[in-house]
């Protein structure tokens, strides 16, 4: 056991880093699918070294390495943003947006490692641990009574049990994923067909882009949920999105670009969003509350279990502490005291709710999570360490990702028949060293490159910063009502519709979500799958095994791409 | 404080909890046995049938030649328009010409093509610059401006233009400043303004002559504190020392020389929108090309000519598939992954053929032909793929099951022991060809009712699990069990599928329970 956690901890430690930068620099990780990724590099490993690990090392190691790298999105991901918006704050002012970033989230200070603000990041990133604590409590219920699949779990499982056999031309995936993702990484194309699109339905918003990635990735998702994924992005940028700016009479600046116009309408879509989720938590908690009622009481009498859902909440809770410490010793008032309640509900509710949208979806999605920014944006809280603390879209805190992941662990542990519970064990103790070791990554890539450097451009991140400095400001622009009407009109519609035909609702949700260039992709990769299973299921599982391979080398991709920025 | 006892408390509880449920957990007995991948696929050998029976064809060569000249016909014939967009104005703006770009060589063509009016170049990168009368240095963002004949714009614009032509820098009127500042090492006079009025000159809607970060909403992001920017001469060695390796820069030039479409419609492949007024309509266009409307009429009936023509000329090979087809289907392959693969087949080596025109198109052709040829080939080739193999596979359908089964019902009058029954039901699945015994569970609900569940794994797919729940009921000496079907795939299987899956694990473990209470 020692050597699994030797060997999980090295290769945590190595992606976590790659993944930092990655982040960073381009926002995008392959933290959420290193629960397939990590499983298939311990093999190579274990293969090319001549370990022989026993099927509980490599799961145990996986857990552990996944644990690790997964705070890359907690700490040095927030750190860097958190940065730059501290960075940038001074010059919003002259743009008209107001915002004051406390030094506990960033400290500006000349060091190497930035100790201001470390406990921060540590203990909102081990409050998100309470998410792997509540997925333990409550699998049973995800599990064996709604019957989820979490299929990457799933996937990595079969996966695993095939590539010890897996002849060698089948490798060539790997290698086409590797070069065509570097192609991409390297001469990033995209066909801009926003201006055409907007000048025949204006405010519409397409573009066509190629992520070998992104289809290796969507190719493992269930076709169902794909096709709800493709077709909520497409309809929402094609077809709700002109409609709701065309009521509230929004001004649609003529020959936008596709990143403008996806910046110009994003509170827009926020709003919708919002209403949308609103419906569909409201209605998921409506059919499944007997279920959950016979679940919690059945936890009642399990101690693990009922261990476990008490830790969940002791961890959740420190986000309150944190929260005040960031008030800087301002008088804790009443309405402030049930906003922190508030937001420990929701809390819980949408880790409850994810947990539903990663088992039918596959992929981790923050969807559900600007409901509780529209509960604080609402609740007149203007203040940036306090959004940092409590708010898992634009904050820190994410136990809804966690339980997510730990899910997926969960079932790859169980279909290799490993006890869960020490396998969730390696994963919160990933966490925890990843804590610090990604917080520690994340304030290195700002010593090192700074802020406005060309190894880190950090450009495409001036879309988020001004978003969050428009909802911490108060602005009016964060929310439109009636956008947050039309959405919760359109989920009781689809509410009314599931009842006759079946609809996979959260990914739609995940779809809306999704930039329609990426939701075009879904489509396209659906289109193929159906064709591909109706072939049969033994094409379908070559597909899925290509599709892995294809997958692992689209991620060794972004890690030596990474590596070969950070060298020149 | 309160943060680093939060943390401590976090590790402890994280790391603890972690050990409390690793001791008390247990091994869960989910322990699927999922079969290694099958590399053999009947699907994907039909298909490679199909690609050979294809290509030793005659019609299957005609059926390409009409495919790609057909493409090329459309490719050849397309007319493009410059894609334009009219916005209203509220007034009638003072210029007559709008360009706007985004990098350094843009600027240097604007210099040369600017009549009568004012470059604008908004760079979006800090510089620190030096006044020599504060002795101190600040961050602003700069802003190059070039004149020519600028008696027609605003009056603010031209009190700027007269102080830069003497090569003046410009700064608000807030520093005080009226003998020189340096940036990147280079004095400039400098002259302070009042510019408050600089920050509400809107261009065009979402376009300020100020620095613009884009438009939120109904919010435009701009520059609302004039304090901030600093006016310069345009220098293109400048504006290069500015920049360094990388900057974002929006260059804006405003013409108020009215000049003809066809010089407009010139200007357009050297910047990335260009606009002309019409009263208070501005006309705008970029270098996106977008086919003319009797291009897409004439690309779509290449598209139903390729088919047609294509259809009639592989009759012959349509009866040879049909043929191979039936046989296929008489050794067990249904009619669904029949049609399916001589679809792909026929879909495949089209798609070969499509990636050899695709590189003619990009040497030889420019893009707006590449498009519309390569739109009319791929669109031709998956509608004649759909319909060879509807053709191909138009015959009688094998009946296939296309119902769930719900559930059956034995009855046994006599006596009965249930714990023989379970033993006797579970060994007919031992050895079985179809299914795996993962679980087998029985449970005394009451003297006169039980419940029997057999968890079994299809042998044939990689995880596809069906679960055949028994109710027993006993009334007397009469045995009632009722016997019900559930399918649960970890894979994407079809629905019928499923159905025959149902079907045949319940038809196994009804005949099993009948032989059981016969023996």
């Amino acid at each position: 056991m020692q050597r699994a956690l030797a060997i999980g901890l090295a290769l945590g430690l190595i992606i976590s880093f790659i993944d930092s930068y990655s982040y960073v620099i381009s926002g995008f990780t392959t933290a959420e699918i290193s629960v397939v990724l990590a499983p298939l590099l311990l093999l190579i490993m274990s293969s090319v070294l001549g370990l022989k690990l026993t099927r509980e090392e490599l799961v145990i190691a996986s857990a552990l390495a996944i644990g690790i790298d997964i705070t890359t999105t907690l700490t040095a991901g927030m750190y860097v943003t958190y940065g730059f918006l501290a960075y940038s704050s001074r010059r919003l002012e002259e743009f008209g947006l107001s915002i004051s970033v406390p030094q506990e989230l960033f400290s500006s200070v000349q060091k190497l490692i930035d100790l201001n603000a470390m406990p921060t990041y540590i203990s909102l990133s081990l409050a998100s641990v309470s998410g792997a604590f509540f997925a333990y409590a409550l699998r049973m219920h995800y599990i064996e009574r709604e019957r989820l699949i979490y299929p990457l779990g799933i996937v990595a499982a079969m996966i695993i049990k095939s590539l010890r056999s897996v002849r060698k031309r089948y490798l060539i995936a790997l290698l086409i994923g590797f070069f065509s993702q570097l192609l991409v990484l390297r001469f990033t194309s995209m066909i801009d067909l926003t201006p055409l699109v907007s000048s025949t339905i204006p405010g519409s918003i397409l573009a066509v882009s190629v992520s070998p990635l992104m289809i290796a990735l969507f190719m493992l998702l269930p076709l169902g949920s794909l096709k709800f994924i493709s077709l909520g992005s497409l309809l929402t940028y094609l077809l709700i999105l002109p409609i709701i700016i065309a009521l509230l009479d929004l001004p649609v600046v003529p020959m936008m670009s596709y990143e403008d116009a996806l910046f110009a309408y994003s509170n827009v879509v926020a709003s919708l969003t919002i209403g949308m989720i609103f419906v569909l938590v409201s209605y998921y908690m409506l059919m499944y509350r007997k279920v959950f009622r016979q679940s919690f009481r059945i936890l009642m009498y399990m101690i693990p279990e009922r261990v476990s859902f008490i830790i969940g909440l002791a961890l959740l809770g420190l986000i309150v502490p944190v929260a005040y410490a960031l008030m800087h010793n301002q008088i804790l008032s009443l309405s402030m005291a049930l906003v922190f309640v508030m937001v420990l509900l929701l809390h819980i509710l949408l880790v409850l709710v994810n947990l539903r949208v990663v088992g039918e979806t596959g992929i981790g999605s923050q969807a559900v999570l600007p409901l509780v920014t529209l509960c604080m944006y609402l609740s007149k809280v203007r203040n940036v360490g306090v959004y940092a603390a409590l708010d898992p879209f634009t904050g820190i805190p994410m136990p809804q990702v966690i339980g997510g992941t730990a899910m997926n662990i969960i079932r790859f542990s169980r279909l290799n028949g490993v006890k869960v519970s020490r396998t969730l064990m390696a994963f919160i103790l990933g966490i925890v060293i990843g804590s610090f070791a990604t917080y520690i990554y994340g304030n290195l890539l700002v010593a090192i490159y700074g802020f406005d450097s060309p190894q880190m451009p950090l450009h495409r991140w001036i879309p988020t910063i001004v978003w969050m400095a428009i909802v911490y400001s108060g602005s009016k622009e964060a929310l439109y009502v009636k956008a947050l009407i039309v959405g919760i009109v359109i989920g009781l519609v689809l509410v009314i519709l599931n009842a006759y035909r079946n609809i996979a609702l959260f990914p739609l949700i995940v779809g809306v979500t999704l930039p329609p260039d990426v939701g075009l992709t879904a489509f396209v990769v659906s289109i193929a799958k159906s064709v591909l299973v109706r072939m049969g299921v033994d094409v379908h599982e070559k597909a899925l095994l290509t599709s892995v391979l294809a997958l692992l080398g689209c991620g060794l991709a972004v890690f030596a791409y990474t590596m070969i920025i950070g060298v020149s | 404080m309160l943060l680093y006892i939060a943390m401590l408390i976090g590790i402890v509880l994280a790391i603890m909890g972690a050990i409390f449920i690793e001791r008390r957990g247990y091994t869960e007995g989910e322990e699927v046995k999922l079969r290694e991948i099958t590399y053999a696929s009947p699907s994907i050998k039909i298909v490679t049938v199909i690609i050979r029976e294809c290509t030793n064809t005659i019609a299957f060569v005609i059926v390409l030649t009409v495919l790609i000249t057909s493409s090329l016909i459309a490719s050849l014939s397309v007319n493009s328009e410059l894609l334009t967009t009219v916005v209203n104005l509220e007034t009638t703006p003072f210029y007559s010409i709008i360009a706007i770009a985004n990098d350094i060589e843009s600027v240097e063509y604007m210099k040369t093509t600017l009549s009568s009016g004012i470059i604008v170049v908004q760079v979006f990168k800090y510089v620190d610059v030096f006044i020599e009368e504060n002795n101190k240095s600040y961050h602003m963002l700069p802003m190059l401006i070039l004149c020519r004949a600028p008696s027609n714009l605003p009056n603010n614009l031209i009190t700027l233009c007269n102080a830069v032509a003497h090569g003046r820098s410009v700064i608000d009127r807030h520093y005080h400043a009226h003998t020189s500042i340096l940036i990147k090492g280079i004095r400039f006079r400098v002259q302070s303004m009042d510019l408050r009025w600089i920050t509400n000159v809107e261009i065009l809607p979402g376009q300020y002559i100020a620095h613009t970060l884009g438009v939120i909403g109904s919010s435009v992001i701009h520059v609302k504190d004039p304090k901030i920017l600093v006016i310069l001469p345009l220098d293109i060695e400048l504006l290069k020392a500015i920049c360094d390796d990388y900057c974002d820069l929006r260059a804006i030039m405003l013409d108020t020389d009215k000049r003809d479409i066809g010089m407009v419609k010139s200007m357009i492949s050297k910047f990335s929108i260009v606009g002309y007024t019409r009263d208070r309509e501005l006309i705008l266009m970029s270098g996106i090309a977008i086919p003319s409307l009797q291009s897409l009429v004439s690309i779509v009936i290449s598209i139903i000519t390729s088919v047609l023509i294509s259809v009639a000329a592989s009759s012959g090979l349509i009866e040879k598939l049909r043929s191979l087809s039936l046989a296929l289907m008489t050794q067990g392959v249904t009619s669904t992954i029949l049609r399916v693969s001589l679809g792909m087949g026929f879909f495949t080596i089209l798609t070969l053929f499509g990636l050899i025109l695709t590189m003619f198109y990009t040497m030889f052709m420019t893009e707006i032909q590449a498009l519309a040829g390569l739109v009319t080939y791929f669109v031709s080739s998956t509608t004649l793929s759909s319909v060879l193999s509807y053709r191909a596979m138009k015959m009688k359908r094998m009946a296939i099951v296309n119902a769930y089964p719900e559930g059956v019902f034995h009855t046994f009058e006599g006596v009965l022991e249930i714990e023989k029954l379970s033993n006797c039901i579970k060994s007919m699945f031992v050895d079985d060809e179809f299914f795996v015994l993962n679980e087998f569970e029985r449970l005394e609900v009451s003297g006169n009712r039980f419940l029997m569940r057999i968890e079994l794994m299809y042998r044939h797919a990689m995880a596809v699990l069906v679960s055949i729940e028994i109710e027993i009921n006993r009334r007397d000496s009469v045995w009632i069990f009722k016997l019900s079907p559930e399918v649960w795939s970890f894979e994407e299987i079809e629905k019928y599928r499923i159905e025959t899956i149902a079907a045949l694990a319940l038809s196994k473990a009804s005949g099993g329970l009948r032989l059981c209470l016969e023996s």
